[in-house]
C-alpha cells in the first residue's frame, strides 16, 4: 500500500470508528435484540440466524456512513480543492472502501458477540449453532458499506443512499427465501429449514469485491490494474451463484413444504421420545434438551398423584405453530409449544405445563378440548378444583382465573362480545375461595397423604367443596361463589 | 418594522426554492415498488402493506430536503417570519408526499387479490406519522445546521427510529387481520401530536 493511501485509510478508519451511524445502531441492535429475547429460551438454529440478520441494521448505518464519506468530496468547494492534489479520486475512494467495511465488520462482530453472550444468561439452549452463520452475518455488512460507497460515486446525490437502503430492505422482506440475496433470514414457522451452503459466503464476498471495483471504475476505467480484478470478481460471483443454486441444499430447500399451507399434523416430526418416571416426553429432535425442563415442571404433579392412577396421565408432545390436530395424539398427550421462558418467564411456562397435567389428573377438559362448549365451564364449588390447584402448587404458585373477551358475530349479524374464562386449567373458571383453600392445603402438613387416601372421592365431578372439607381436614373459611357458567362435566 | 404576513405571495417563490428532486425520486421509487410487488400476479395484503409502509418511511425521509433553505443566513433578516416560510414549505412538501403515497395505495389496491381488502385508515395513520416524524427530525436538524447535510441527518434519524421498532415488529407494524389492529393504531394516533409539536417548536425563528 502506498504511503498516501495508508495515511488516508488510517484517517478514514478513525472517522468511521467515531461515526454515530455505526455505534448508535450497534447499541440499538444489541439492546433491542437482548430485550426482545430476554424472556425466551434460545434455540441456536434460530437465534444464530436471527443474530446474523440483525447485523443488517448496522449494515444500513455503514451504507449511509460510507456514502457520506464519499460525498465529502462534493461538498461546497471541495472539488476545486481536491482536483489539483496529487492524490486522485480513485485513491480516496479506495481508502473509504478499505476503512468503512472493516470498521463496520468489527462493529457487527462485536454486536453479534454481545447478543450471543446475552442469550447465554440463565439459558439452556437447544438446537445446533452453525459457525457459518457468523461470517454470513458479517459479510453482508461489508457489502452494504461498499454499496454505499459505490452509490456515492455513481449517483452523487445526498438522497441516493436512503433510497438504496430502502430498496435493499424491501427486497429482503419481499423475497425472503431467495438465495440470490447476500443474507437469507430465518423463515418463519419453519423447523430446521435448509440453510444455504458455504458457496453462498463466497458469493457474498465476490459480490462485495465486484461492487468495490465498480466504485473504483468511476474515475479510472483506463487503468489496467482494475479491469482484471473486476472481471475476476464478477466471474467469481457467477460461479459461486451457480454452485449455490445448483447445490444439493437448494434441491432440499425446494422440497421443503411451506408450513403455512401445511396439512400435516402439528406434532409430526416430534420423534425424540423419552420416558421419565412413568411420563412419556416427545420433542422435535433439535429441542430434546428441554425435556429435563418439562420433567421438572410436570414431575412434582405426577409424583403427587397416587401410583394407581398414574397410568391414566397423558404424555407430553411438542407441537409446531401451525398444522392440523390429530385426535389420536391429542387425546393421549399434552401439547407443549416450541418456546420456554427464561429470566423469570420460565415460571409461567412451568405453571402452564403443570396446570395442564393437573387438569388431566383431576379429570378437567384440557388444552384444545372445551368441556362445556366454546364458552368454557365453571368449576366453582367442586372439590376437584381445589385438588387441581393444589397439584399446580407442587410446581409453581397457582394464580386466579381471568377471562378473555372476543368479538363474535351472532346469527343476526350483529357483533357481540363473548367473555370466555381463561385460567391455567384451560377454559375453566374458579373463584378466590377455591384458590384460598388450595393455598391452605399447600401450607398444611399431611395434605398429600389425605388427598392420596381420598383421591377417588375428591376427583369425582360431583363431589362438592363442602363434602370435601372434612376429608381434607380444613375448616370452612370462605363460602365459594355460585357458579357463573355451566358447571364442568 | 411591520412583520409581513401574506402567505399567498410566498407560495410561488417557495415552490421554486424547494428541492423537489428527493421527493420526486421517492415518488418514482414508491410507484415502481407498487408495480414490482409480486410481479405477474395479484398482490396479497401482507406484501402490499410492506411496500406501503416502506414508501411512507422513504417519503418521510425525502420530505426533509424541502425544509433546507440554502440562503437561510440571508433570509433570517427578512421581514417574513421564519415560521411562516418553514410551515409553507412543510405543507407544500407534505402535500406532494401525500399525493405520491396515495398514488402508491391506489396502485396496490387496484392490484389487490380478489376477496381481500386493504385496511386503509390504519395505513394512512402510519404513513402520516412516518412523514411527520421525518419532517420533524429534519426541522430540528436544520435549526442547528442550515445546510443540505441536515436533511440527511433528519433522514438518518427517521431510519434509525424505524429500525429501532424492528425487534418489536409485530407490535408496531401489525400484519393484516391482526386482532390488535385497532388498539395498535389508536396508539399510532396518540403519537401524532408529538412530531407536530416538534415541528411547531423547530420552525420558530432561530435565536441569534
Amino acid at each position: 500500500m502506498s504511503r498516501p493511501l495508508f495515511a488516508l485509510v488510517v484517517a478514514e478508519t478513525r472517522i468511521a470508528l467515531r461515526s454515530p451511524l455505526l455505534w448508535l445502531l450497534t447499541l440499538l441492535t444489541v439492546t433491542g435484540r437482548t430485550v426482545s429475547t430476554w424472556h425466551e429460551m434460545p434455540n441456536w438454529s434460530v437465534e444464530g440466524v436471527d443474530t446474523a440478520t440483525s447485523a443488517l441494521v448496522i449494515g444500513a448505518g455503514a451504507m449511509l456512513a460510507a456514502n457520506l464519506a464519499i460525498l465529502r468530496d462534493r461538498r461546497a468547494d471541495a472539488l476545486e480543492l481536491t482536483d489539483p492534489l496529487p492524490v486522485r479520486a480513485q485513491t480516496r475512494t479506495l481508502a473509504v472502501l478499505v476503512a468503512y467495511p472493516l470498521v463496520a465488520m468489527a462493529y457487527a462482530a462485536v454486536a453479534m458477540g454481545m447478543q450471543i453472550a446475552g442469550l447465554l444468561i440463565n439459558s439452556r439452549p437447544v438446537g445446533h449453532f452453525d459457525v457459518r452463520e457468523l461470517p454470513a452475518g458479517v459479510l453482508p455488512v461489508a457489502l452494504m458499506a461498499v454499496l454505499g460507497a459505490a452509490v456515492g460515486r455513481w449517483i452523487p446525490h445526498l438522497f441516493a443512499a436512503p433510497v438504496c437502503i430502502l430498496l435493499f430492505f424491501w427486497t429482503l422482506v419481499q423475497f425472503p427465501q431467495s438465495w440470490l440475496l447476500p443474507m437469507v433470514p430465518y423463515p418463519k414457522l419453519a423447523i430446521d429449514p435448509v440453510r444455504p451452503p458455504a458457496w453462498h459466503l463466497l458469493y457474498a464476498a465476490a459480490l462485495t469485491l465486484t461492487v468495490g471495483t465498480a466504485a473504483l471504475l468511476r474515475h479510472g476505467s483506463r487503468h489496467p490494474g482494475l479491469v482484471l480484478p473486476g472481471a475476476g470478481s464478477a466471474a467469481a460471483v457467477a460461479v459461486a451463484l451457480t454452485l449455490t443454486l445448483n447445490s444439493p441444499a437448494a434441491a432440499a430447500a425446494a422440497r421443503t413444504e411451506d408450513l403455512r399451507q401445511s396439512t400435516r399434523s402439528v406434532t409430526a416430526g416430534a420423534d425424540h421420545c423419552e420416558t421419565l418416571q412413568t411420563t412419556r416426553y416427545c420433542a422435535f429432535p433439535s429441542y430434546a434438551g428441554w425435556i429435563p425442563l418439562w420433567r421438572d415442571a410436570v414431575g412434582p404433579v405426577v409424583a403427587a398423584v397416587p401410583t394407581a392412577f398414574r397410568h391414566r396421565l397423558p404424555g407430553i408432545t411438542q407441537r409446531a405453530g401451525t398444522g392440523t390436530f390429530d385426535p389420536t395424539v391429542t387425546s393421549r398427550n399434552i401439547l407443549t409449544t416450541m418456546s420456554w421462558g427464561r429470566n423469570g418467564a420460565e415460571r409461567d411456562s412451568r405453571r402452564a405445563l403443570a396446570a395442564q397435567m393437573a387438569a388431566a389428573a383431576t379429570g378437567f377438559p384440557r388444552g384444545t378440548q372445551r368441556g362445556a362448549g366454546p364458552s368454557g365451564c365453571d368449576a366453582r364449588g367442586r372439590a376437584r378444583t381445589v385438588v387441581a390447584l393444589w397439584l399446580i402448587g407442587q410446581t409453581e404458585e397457582p394464580l386466579p382465573a381471568t377471562s378473555t373477551r372476543s368479538s363474535v358475530r351472532t346469527d343476526s349479524g350483529k357483533p357481540t362480545e363473548r367473555v370466555v374464562p381463561a385460567s391455567d386449567l384451560g377454559a375453566v373458571d374458579y373463584g378466590p375461595a377455591e384458590l384460598a383453600y388450595a393455598r391452605r392445603l399447600l401450607a398444611q402438613s399431611g395434605a398429600r397423604e389425605r388427598i392420596r387416601a381420598n383421591w377417588t372421592a375428591l376427583t369425582a365431578p360431583a363431589t362438592t367443596l363442602d363434602e370435601a372439607l372434612p376429608l381434607l381436614n380444613l375448616n370452612r373459611s370462605a363460602a365459594s361463589e355460585t357458579p357463573k357458567g355451566t358447571p364442568c362435566e | 418594522m411591520r412583520v409581513i404576513c401574506r402567505p399567498g405571495v410566498l407560495v410561488p417563490p417557495l415552490i421554486r426554492a424547494i428541492d423537489w428532486v428527493p421527493v420526486s425520486a421517492a415518488a418514482v421509487v414508491s410507484l415502481g415498488l407498487a408495480l414490482v410487488t409480486t410481479p405477474g400476479s395479484t398482490v396479497e395484503p401482507a406484501n402490499a402493506m410492506v411496500t406501503l409502509r416502506m414508501a411512507g418511511v422513504l417519503l418521510g425521509a425525502a420530505a426533509g430536503f424541502a425544509l433546507v433553505d440554502a440562503a437561510a443566513v440571508t433570509t433570517a433578516v427578512a421581514p417574513v417570519p421564519r415560521w411562516l416560510r418553514q410551515w409553507i414549505r412543510t405543507l407544500l412538501v407534505a402535500g406532494a408526499a401525500a399525493a405520491a403515497w396515495a398514488g402508491t395505495l391506489l396502485l396496490l389496491t387496484a392490484r389487490l387479490a380478489d376477496g381481500t381488502e386493504m385496511q386503509t385508515p390504519g395505513l394512512v395513520t402510519e404513513a402520516a406519522v412516518s412523514l411527520l416524524i421525518g419532517l420533524a427530525c429534519t426541522a430540528v436538524a436544520v435549526r442547528q445546521r442550515p445546510e443540505r447535510i441536515a436533511a440527511v441527518i433528519g433522514a438518518a434519524a427517521l431510519l434509525i427510529i424505524a429500525m429501532s421498532t424492528l425487534p418489536y415488529v409485530e407490535e408496531v407494524w401489525p400484519y393484516p387481520g391482526s386482532p390488535r389492529w385497532g388498539e395498535i393504531h389508536r396508539a399510532w394516533l396518540s403519537v401524532l401530536p408529538a412530531p407536530l409539536l416538534t415541528l411547531a417548536f423547530a420552525h420558530r425563528d432561530v435565536a441569534r
